[in-house]
């Protein structure tokens, strides 16, 4: 077999063009939406729930730290401080999401129509082919988590044009904003790939589990991911070379596993 | 294809004690050589032909026994599955896309296959007379216009091996025509196995006829014909349907 010497580069472009046709502007504006949406959410809405007496105990002074919204008086607005805190995490889980979301959709196009045959009985190597619908997925998390973080850091900065609130951020802070959604993203589209082609049936809706055990499998780290930012303030670096470690092993890992595991007659026998 | 790539009696797909099928074997052992010419496979609905023709062309690998093309193995990734076109019972178009943007990616797909030929995009539009719906989405074609669509994906690279799941069902009689002038034209030079249900059609079309029954392949080419003359409708329904 001469699969390593394929062009991988070429396939993954056009796999993405044709993701991109079919889920990129769904998936664009959607990030578009929520980023900007929860950037507005920052400055505007929590300025009156800082009297609530259990905000400070939950934030303590652990996220501040990281990044703050600050009032005309200089003071730390809790609620404020805490959402900004918690974007990297909520934006990974909106990559994740939108991995999840877009990946089946442009896989499952290919296995129920003849698309999968094709490719199948193409001289492409199997590992090759996967790459190249991870590849898709991959850039259009990416794409997503860019619309989401642009569109974030807009609405947060014009927020702080039109009121007396200004915005702190560390490093650690900034980073954490680029490694939680690209793991996320990194981690749901290979957990979303291994479902759709092993085990399609998982990634169907039942009832009080709308979405299927994979995408709940594609999201579960977002939840470890939310203390890391809010709660390891002092440990922020490592736990957040943590997550990236083990996302990028893991799907590593995972990627080999549906490769080694893939089984065309189960996919075409169902 | 050089005479050398063909074996002996000019076989160029060939299957050596074959067992087909997904979870339990459906049809097989069978061993079969097809050579240049059009060949169609009959069987009644659930026989296996789909089954048979996905494992020829590599889709999904042989329970036992070999299956090679040019005499090389056609299992996952080999040089040789590049000179095999395959159209498959569903097609193999992204019904949101347009035309020449299904054409594109399978373009581009092929391109990253080093030392594919392509056949030029302009010649295969007109071949196909596929000019005026270059730019309307699949999904909003006709069932026929779809296929011609999907046999211009087949013919892009030029394959030398073309194995067809029921070309020709849900097509009007002038599309349908078209698609038999061109399976009998690719038979001249080329190897066509394709999958049909109309007797008649293989009839016309065909000149050799593989039957799947039971677990067996039977082969009624004019020249094994187990001692009829030539194939006719009603022998291929008396092997398709015993009598009880």
């Amino acid at each position: 077999m001469n699969g390593t010497r394929y062009l991988v580069g070429p396939r993954v472009r056009a796999f993405t063009r044709r993701a991109w046709i079919q889920q990129g502007t769904m998936a664009l504006w959607l990030s578009v939406l929520i980023g900007a949406g929860y950037g507005l959410l920052v400055l505007l809405a929590p300025s009156g729930m800082d009297t609530m007496p259990e905000m400070s105990e939950v934030m303590g002074s652990h996220a501040s730290g990281l990044a703050a919204v600050l009032g005309a008086d200089g003071q730390v607005q809790v609620m404020g401080s805490y959402l900004l805190v918690m974007a990297p995490a909520l934006l990974g889980a909106l990559v994740g999401i939108i991995a999840t979301l877009t990946l089946p959709g442009v896989v499952a196009d290919d296995v129920s129509g003849g698309g999968i045959e094709v490719l199948l009985a193409s001289p492409i190597p199997r590992r090759n082919l996967f790459q190249a619908y991870l590849g898709a997925g991959l850039v259009l998390a990416g794409a997503s988590w860019m619309a989401a973080t642009f569109s974030f850091a807009v609405a947060v900065a014009l927020s702080t044009l039109f009121t007396d609130a200004s915005v702190t951020m560390t490093v650690p802070y900034v980073l954490a904003l680029v490694v939680l959604p690209l793991s996320m993203g990194i981690w749901s589209a290979t957990i979303t790939l291994f479902g759709a082609l092993l085990y399609p049936r998982a990634l169907e809706s039942r009832a009080g589990m709308n979405g299927g055990p994979i995408r709940l499998l594609a999201i579960m780290p977002t939840l470890f991911a939310v203390p890391s930012v809010v709660f390891l303030d002092r440990w922020i670096l490592p736990a957040l070379g943590a997550v990236l470690l083990t996302t990028l092993v893991a799907s590593i890992l995972i990627t080999d596993l549906t490769a080694r595991r893939f089984r065309s007659t189960r996919l075409l026998g169902t | 294809m050089t005479p050398s790539e063909m074996g002996s009696a000019g076989i160029v797909v060939e299957a050596q004690d074959l067992v087909v099928g997904y979870d339990r074997a459906v049809v097989g052992p069978i061993t079969v050589g097809l050579g240049p010419g059009v060949t169609a496979l009959l069987g009644r609905n659930g026989a296996g032909k789909t089954t048979l023709m996905r494992t020829l062309c590599g889709v999904i690998p042989a329970m036992s026994g070999r299956c090679a093309v040019f005499g090389e193995d056609v299992s996952d990734g080999t040089a040789v599955r590049s000179r095999v076109g395959y159209l498959g019972h569903e097609l193999a178009l992204a019904s949101a896309l347009t035309v020449e943007q299904n054409l594109s990616f399978w373009r581009e797909v092929w391109d990253s296959i080093p030392k594919s030929t392509l056949i030029d995009h302009d010649e295969l539009i007109d071949r196909f007379d596929l000019t005026e719906v270059l730019g309307r989405r699949v999904r909003s074609l006709s069932r026929g216009q779809r296929q011609r669509v999907e046999m211009a994906r087949l013919a892009m690279t030029d394959p030398d091996v073309v194995i067809l799941d029921e070309p020709l069902t849900g097509l009007d009689p002038v599309y349908a025509a078209q698609i038999r002038d061109l399976l009998r034209d690719w038979g001249r030079t080329r190897t066509v196995l394709y999958s049909t249900h109309s007797v008649p059609e293989a009839l016309e079309l065909a000149d050799r006829f593989l039957l799947v029954r039971g677990a067996d392949l039977i082969d009624l080419s004019p020249d094994n014909n187990q001692g009829e003359d030539a194939v006719t409708e009603q022998i291929i329904l008396n092997h398709l349907e015993p009598a009880a």
